[in-house]
């Protein structure tokens, strides 16, 4: 049986959002040296990725953070993002079995 | 539901092969530019009072292979954040490395690396000019003066003045352009009419003005840093004697890209002066926005007069280093800045030197100890 999704985000992807102009958000690969602008939803997610934390949990959490939005939608834009993510290599997924 | 500010990065994430996380100009005339200050050796044949070095051993020389390694890892850095690289190898004396030559001319072939300057001591340079030649991109040698022969040669050791006089002739002799690099302090702030005087008369192509930072050997002449009031005097007295030579179409080039340079002249830049050096007055510290030093050992500081380190480059990227240094970040967030620093209005175009904050109190966010305003 399946057990719960668990992402991961790539050993090389550094998070960091910067204080000294609100609302920019980086992503930066060491190794390559590439850096990719993110939006605060993207930030949000990614900050939530700890490589303990079920995919569930976060999806969980995205929501109470639009308790007004079509709960469709969240969900929605929560799954197209982490797809953009993987696609690039910025996250794994675990998905452990359980006996 | 998404902040409609973010706009919509999120499925692209589009990449930013960038390196600068700074809103507004910093009036650095070097915008797509990116300083490597290397220092290849600690030995050293001279021990000037005021030297930022400890130790001079040679005992962390790096091999030609390191050498290498550690060039190729600059120009890869470079060629992924769009830089024009500037690469200034120095030491301890530069020409005491026996691997010099063989790293400027590897140096020469990167392709990002558009600059090629040398820092020395001017002591050892008369029998390499015929090698110096051959550096494609040498851009400039620096050497170092206090001032004239007497004040000069208390500081750096006898006989120095002499020997940087001749090799000013004869880096001129052969094309090589010259710059003097002052560090500015108690015992010298009076010849600096005398040291202009004497770099027209040697046909100077630049003239730097450093303040002196007391640390390393200069850590116990804290005493001999110039007031608030006598730092304020000697650049005014630098920038009305190079608009002065300006006006009289001197060749020489007195740069004023340095902190707390702005406050001479606020409304400078709006000024119609077409020619960069003369336009420009001020700057902001470099650290975190555009440049890093190499130390022998790899070892990768912010600044090198700021000896904290951040990173080594046998074990770390250069990219690891830029991205991730706490210490490069906090000194990026202007709002960090303490004191006087911290609500400036001419952020960003100057934000004190951290080295002499660190140097003075300990804290490199501090405001800066020499600022007058």
């Amino acid at each position: 049986m399946k057990g719960p999704e668990i992402p991961r985000i790539a050993e090389q992807y550094v998070l960091y959002k910067l204080d000294v102009n609100e609302g920019l958000f980086w992503l930066f690969d060491v190794n390559e040296g590439t850096c990719f602008k993110i939006n605060e939803t993207t930030f949000f997610i990614l900050s939530n990725i700890d490589g303990k934390t079920p995919t569930s949990k976060i999806l969980e959490r995205f929501h109470s953070r639009y308790p007004d939005e079509d709960p469709e939608k969240v969900s929605g834009d929560f799954a197209e993002i982490l797809e953009q993510l993987k696609k690039r290599n910025v996250l794994s997924v675990d998905t452990n079995k359980v006996k | 539901m998404r902040d409609p500010k973010a706009g919509d990065e999120t499925k692209g994430l589009p990449r930013q092969d960038c390196c600068e996380f700074n809103n507004g100009s910093s009036g650095n005339n070097h915008d797509n530019e990116f300083y490597f200050q290397w220092h290849i050796t600690n030995n050293c044949n001279l021990r000037c009072s005021h030297c930022y070095q400890e130790n001079y051993s040679d005992s962390s020389e790096p091999s030609i292979d390191e050498l290498k390694s550690i060039a190729e890892k600059i120009n890869n850095a470079l060629t992924v954040w769009k830089k024009e690289g500037r690469v200034a190898i120095t030491g301890g004396e530069p020409f005491l490395n026996k691997n010099l030559f063989e790293l400027l001319h590897y140096l020469d072939q990167q392709p990002s690396v558009k600059q090629i300057s040398i820092l020395t001591n001017g002591t050892l340079i008369k029998n390499h000019i015929t090698s110096l030649k051959s550096i494609k991109k040498l851009h400039y040698i620096q050497l170092s003066l206090e001032g004239g022969k007497e004040i000069n040669d208390s500081i750096r050791g006898k006989g120095v003045f002499e020997k940087v006089m001749e090799s000013t002739a004869l880096l001129n002799k052969n094309g090589i352009p010259v710059r003097w690099m002052v560090t500015l302090q108690k015992m010298n702030v009076n010849d600096v009419p005398h040291i202009i005087d004497l770099a027209l008369e040697h046909h100077v192509d630049t003239l730097l003005f450093e303040r002196l930072i007391p640390e390393g050997e200069g850590k116990s002449l804290s005493d001999l840093v110039l007031t608030q009031e006598e730092l304020l005097k000697v650049y005014d007295y630098i920038l009305h004697r190079s608009d002065d030579e300006y006006a009289k179409g001197s060749p020489i080039k007195i740069l004023k890209y340095r902190t707390l340079w702005i406050l001479t002249d606020p409304k400078r830049a709006e000024t119609n002066v077409e020619i960069p050096f003369q336009r420009e007055a001020g700057a902001a510290c470099s650290v975190g926005m555009d440049s890093l030093c190499i130390l022998p050992d790899a070892t990768v500081l912010p600044c090198r007069r700021l000896p904290i380190p951040i990173g080594n480059l046998r074990t770390d990227s250069i990219f690891k280093i830029w991205y991730t240094s706490d210490l490069l970040w906090k000194i990026r967030n202007k709002q960090n800045l303490k004191g006087k620093c911290n609500s400036c209005e001419f952020i960003p175009r100057c934000s004190g030197c951290r080295a002499m904050a660190y140097a003075c109190t300990g804290d490199y966010l501090e405001e800066d100890p020499q600022c007058w305003k």
